[in-house]
């Protein structure tokens, strides 16, 4: 506890009575001068002085009454505070009398600023805030490298990590765990979930204490014991009800029931930012969920099974140099106890990744977060510099208006730092009302963003509702700049200290034409019809590069397709009645009207996950080199499913699939030939393709060459496939293909019914874990959704952009006609038609407007060439995107020329002469 | 302000709160007292008499309550308080130090 001396607390006391009854004391001030002066009077007349002399004499002694209250409120602590809040109270009165002015100011400023808290909360949940973890500098990834290849690194196996946590001399505390996937049965309906599963001290190590209930035992972590207990997370806790009985009860996993004995703390998302895991389960329980990703059922205990990710924490003080070098030692111990398992391994501490969990090394270029958190908040500034350059002509134009009150401010000997100061505080009342409704636009674009990413994500996401003290901070910054840049800059310039300035303001409206075109409003309007070009084209590309990716035509088919995926590991079934289920299944939907053609694959198309193997030319070809292809084990059937072309050789035949025919043959496609047989002649060709670490690599003759299908949209080009037949390979998670003759999604989705029904019958247990037509499986995936969010998003920021720099434009042209009335007066009085006047005024807008369509056009060429790196099939030009832009904001622009030109036609002479 | 002489800082504040140990006094008061026991020698102007008051009456030294005086008029009227006064004797043993000090120094000097 802080001790707070008395005088403290009575000056704060004294200060906390003044601010709240502030003008209580003013008045009291001014009474107690009233009667000292009164007396002083008194006193002279006592003296013998006439009541005059007197008065006279005390007014000498007196040096203003004014004087002596401001040096006593000088006096007073928290004079500054109080000259302060003084200014934002007069600034709000004066913010009260223009509501209009204010309401416009705030609504633009919230855009501004909302814009830029909303993504600005993103990064800081992904990049920056601290993870829920005790003292996260301490805590570490531990990293086994090899030493003759630095680049190359593997997860621990059991043994290894028990060693290491036991004789080393640098954590404090050494976990183990690794994510899997595990099947999560409620009633009838299976669930993929994510599941940590962990060491008996990972809690620990991270620093946390559970919710509810207790940590896994050393008992349930040893591997193999196979006691089913469970930790489930706080966010899965919360969506099935926050059941208060929740210990104890049981949980059907991978076909086991599994006891919950604990409840993760709310807010922990392991050593990664945003997503958590459902799930903890103990190391023990490892051989019930390692699946097929994994190549599972190898025991844990086997010091040849490398599994395992380790994250330490080190102890208090220590170097990451100093414990890599004791780490070293012991790995060299270790190399010389066993061989055959830890030949060339060096163990290394790094700081763990946030955004993944890897057995390898990498921060993710955590060095380069403050330039990602640029690159995300540069599109927003953008936005936030146009709502600013809008605010200033405001500022500037209500500042004409208030010329005689500050030129009267001037001449009584307000210094021009005051009146800057009192200018600027109104700019920042301004800002800090735009900043808290900025708060509220951003976190209820955030709650929207996040519930779309949860329904494309297998993870459960969290994401603090509340604002913390980064974001608050920030916004506070976005408010301090975008004053700075609409406050500041017209407060200098009007509170210069040149009385006669409103006059010279008019001579310069007055002035020759191009001097007026490019007066100081009409430059910052210029500056935002560019910066809103730019915008407008950037978001034209997003939204473009978005309608493309919807309209994808990926190599494959699309509109008579459905697909399944299902996985008999995730109730537990063995790989032998998985083999019996796809055996049975098969023919069975081949046999259901409506379907002419089933295909079994491991991997889905835009199902957010591939695996990449390398593959190369088998001995005794020379040409090529080794390509990294995208894998898939599929039956026969696949490629006449999906209808991707088959363009020389075969398919595989069904004695190669199911059988598990010696024959070993593969599939690739025309990227993939063209690669390693520029010749054109793949077929009858052999490759080698990596069987798995430690293993010989499988030599496959090429048999067939197809069409080359996409897999993502977003992360480059489409890469080389290479297809096995599944059979020869088994992998329990398996997606089904479907094609059907029935068109029309209604039809369809009675014949997913149908599908649903035979594999009921098949197995009524085994797991469905998605059963959809291929194009809804294709708009729920991560890739076309960051597509759209990022249009959704940049077409907000385009639309917002367009209608302050309209605003502008209008505003500055209304102020423009209005200054003028007195000259068009004049013109129309010396024979001047409407007409001429209005194309005297329309003019000028429409060369503000030209030149900034101009700029505005170097600068959106300018970001397209950037954005053509990063977007799905969007060249740097893009004339339609460009022209649409430039065309829109043209012609609302013309408007909000037009409309004020009108009313200057209609400017009557003699009106306009008398209002002088 | 004193026209005489320089206030030394912090004298003003010792001057006032010795002024109030015997009696409670209005502001000319004690702008009157001060230059009657000085002989004259600081006269102080409401310029500094007022933001003094106010920053003893801030810490608590002081205290100000409205009154009458003889002829009716309202006036504030300032009081010694507990803490002033402890505040009174601290400050006048630390000038008398200081004084002590200072005429050592220009004794030995001159």
């Amino acid at each position: 506890m802080f001790w707070f001396p008395a005088s403290w607390l009575q000056k704060a006391a004294s200060l906390f009575r003044r601010l709240r009854n502030r003008d209580q004391a003013e008045q009291e001030l001014d009474d107690e001068v009233q009667a000292y002066f009164a007396i002083l009077i008194e006193r002279n007349m006592a003296r013998g002085l006439s009541r005059e002399d007197a008065a006279r004499a005390a007014r000498i002694e007196f040096e203003g009454p004014e004087q002596v209250k401001h040096k006593v409120r000088e006096a007073r602590t928290g004079a500054v505070m109080e000259s302060i809040l003084r200014d934002i109270g007069y600034a709000a009165r004066i913010l009260r009398k223009a509501p209009g002015f204010t309401a416009v100011a705030v609504l633009t400023l919230a855009l501004g600023i909302g814009a830029n808290t909303t993504i600005f909360s993103l990064a800081n949940v992904v990049l920056l805030k601290p993870l829920k973890i005790n003292n996260p500098q301490e805590v570490v990834g531990c990293y086994s490298v090899d030493t003759h290849n630095p680049g190359v690194s593997r997860a621990f196996s059991y043994p290894n990590y028990a060693d290491l946590r036991d004789r080393n001399s640098v954590f404090s505390s050494l976990a183990a765990h690794n994510l899997t996937q595990a099947g999560l049965t409620t009633g009838d309906t299976t669930h993929r979930v994510f599941a940590d599963v962990v060491s008996s001290n990972y809690f620990a190590t991270a620093g946390v204490a559970l919710f509810k209930g207790r940590t896994f035992t050393d008992a349930e972590e040893k591997p193999d014991a196979g006691i089913p207990v469970a930790i489930v997370s706080y966010p899965y806790w919360e969506k099935h009800g926050s059941d208060p009985e929740q210990l104890g009860k049981t949980l059907r996993i991978n076909g086991r029931t599994f006891t919950v004995i604990g409840i993760a703390p709310e807010g922990f998302t392991g050593t990664t930012a945003l997503v958590s895991s459902d799930l903890y389960l103990p190391l023990g329980t490892y051989s019930f969920l390692a699946n097929e990703l994994e190549e599972g059922g190898q025991s844990l205990s086997l010091r040849a099974n490398a599994r395992l990710i380790l994250i330490g924490r080190l102890k208090p003080g220590l170097a990451q140099r100093d414990a890599d070098a004791q780490l070293a030692l012991l790995a060299s111990q270790m190399e010389k106890a066993y061989p055959a398992d830890n030949k060339n391994q060096t163990f290394v501490v790094h700081p763990l990744n946030r955004l993944s969990i890897s057995p390898n090394p990498d921060t993710n270029g955590a060095e380069s977060v403050p330039l990602v958190i640029l690159a995300m908040m540069s599109l927003p500034a953008v936005v936030l510099l146009i709502a600013s350059l809008n605010l200033a002509n405001m500022m500037l134009a209500r500042g004409a208006a208030r010329h005689k009150e500050i030129a009267i401010r001037l001449a009584i000997g307000g210094g021009r730092g005051r009146i800057v100061r009192q200018l600027c505080t109104e700019g920042f009342l301004l800002a800090i009302l735009g900043g808290a409704a900025g708060l509220l636009i951003a976190s209820w674009g955030n709650a929207l963003l996040i519930r779309s990413l949860v329904s494309v994500i297998p993870f459960d996401v969290v994401f603090p509702s509340r604002p913390d003290i980064r974001v608050l901070a920030a916004t506070m910054a976005f408010c301090l700049l975008s004053t700075m840049v609409f406050g500041l800059w017209p407060a200098w310039r009007l509170s210069r200290p040149d009385v006669s300035m409103d006059l010279k303001a008019r001579g310069e409206d007055a002035g020759e034409a191009s001097r007026r075109l490019f007066s100081r409003r009409n430059v910052l309007v210029m500056a935002q019809i560019s910066l809103s070009l730019m915008m407008l084209a950037v978001s034209g590309l997003f939204v473009r590069s978005a309608m493309r990716a919807e309209d994808v035509k990926p190599g494959f088919s699309i509109e008579h397709e459905l697909v399944a995926e299902v996985d008999p590991s995730l109730a537990g079934y063995s790989e032998i009645r998985g083999r019996q289920i796809y055996a049975a299944l098969l023919p069975r939907l081949q046999n259901t009207p409506g379907v002419e053609s089933v295909a079994l694959a491991w991997m889905v198309p835009f199902g957010g996950s591939t695996v990449v193997e390398p593959i190369r030319p088998a001995a005794g070809s020379p040409q090529g080199g080794e390509v990294f292809a995208e894998y898939n084990i599929v039956t026969e059937d696949y490629f006449k499913t999906l209808g991707i072309p088959l363009l020389l050789g075969r398919s595989f035949l069904p004695s190669e699939t199911f059988s598990g025919s010696p024959q070993r043959v593969a599939v690739i496609d025309k990227l993939a030939a063209e690669r390693l047989w520029p010749n054109g002649d793949a077929v009858g060709k052999h490759l080698h393709a990596d069987a798995g670490p430690g293993k010989p690599p499988d030599e496959l003759e090429v048999v067939g060459v197809v069409g080359t299908v996409q897999e993502r949209i977003v992360g480059g080009e489409s890469r080389p496939d290479i297809y096995v037949p599944f059979g020869q390979y088994y992998r329990a998670d398996t997606h089904i293909h479907l094609k059907v003759s029935a068109s029309g999604r209604e039809a369809q989705i009675r014949t997913l019914e149908t599908v649903r029904r035979k594999i009921r019958e098949v197995d009524a247990g085994l797991p469905v874990l998605e059963l959809k037509t291929l194009r809804d499986h294709l708009d729920g995936s991560l890739d076309l959704w960051v597509e759209e969010t990022g249009a959704r998003i940049l077409g907000m920021f385009g639309a917002i952009a367009l209608l302050l720099a309209v605003i502008g434009l209008y505003g500055v042209r209304v102020y423009t006609v209005a200054r003028r009335t007195h000259e068009i007066g004049i013109r129309m009085a010396l024979g001047a038609s409407s007409a001429d006047t209005r194309r005297m005024i329309l003019r000028e807008g429409l060369m503000v407007t030209a030149i900034g369509l101009v700029c505005g056009l170097v600068l959106a060429l300018a970001i397209g060439r950037i954005l053509a790196g990063f977007l799905y099939d969007v060249r740097a030009v893009d004339a339609a995107v460009l022209l649409s832009a430039i065309l829109l904001l043209a012609a609302v622009a013309t408007l909000a020329c037009y409309l004020p030109a009108r009313k200057a036609a209609r400017v009557d002479p003699v009106v306009a002469l008398r209002y002088e | 302000m004193a026209r005489s002489a320089e206030l030394l800082q912090g004298t003003l504040d010792l001057l006032i709160l010795r002024t109030l140990e015997l009696r409670s006094l209005h502001g000319v008061g004690i702008a009157d007292r001060i230059e009657q026991v000085t002989h004259g020698v600081f006269i102080v102007g409401p310029g500094s008499l007022f933001p003094a008051l106010h920053r003893l009456a801030e810490r608590g030294w002081i205290e100000g309550q409205w009154g009458e005086l003889e002829n009716g008029r309202r006036a504030k009227f300032y009081a010694l308080t507990a803490p002033g006064r402890a505040q009174l004797s601290k400050e006048k043993r630390n000038w008398r130090k200081v004084f002590t000090a200072m005429n050592q120094a220009l004794g030995e000097e001159s």
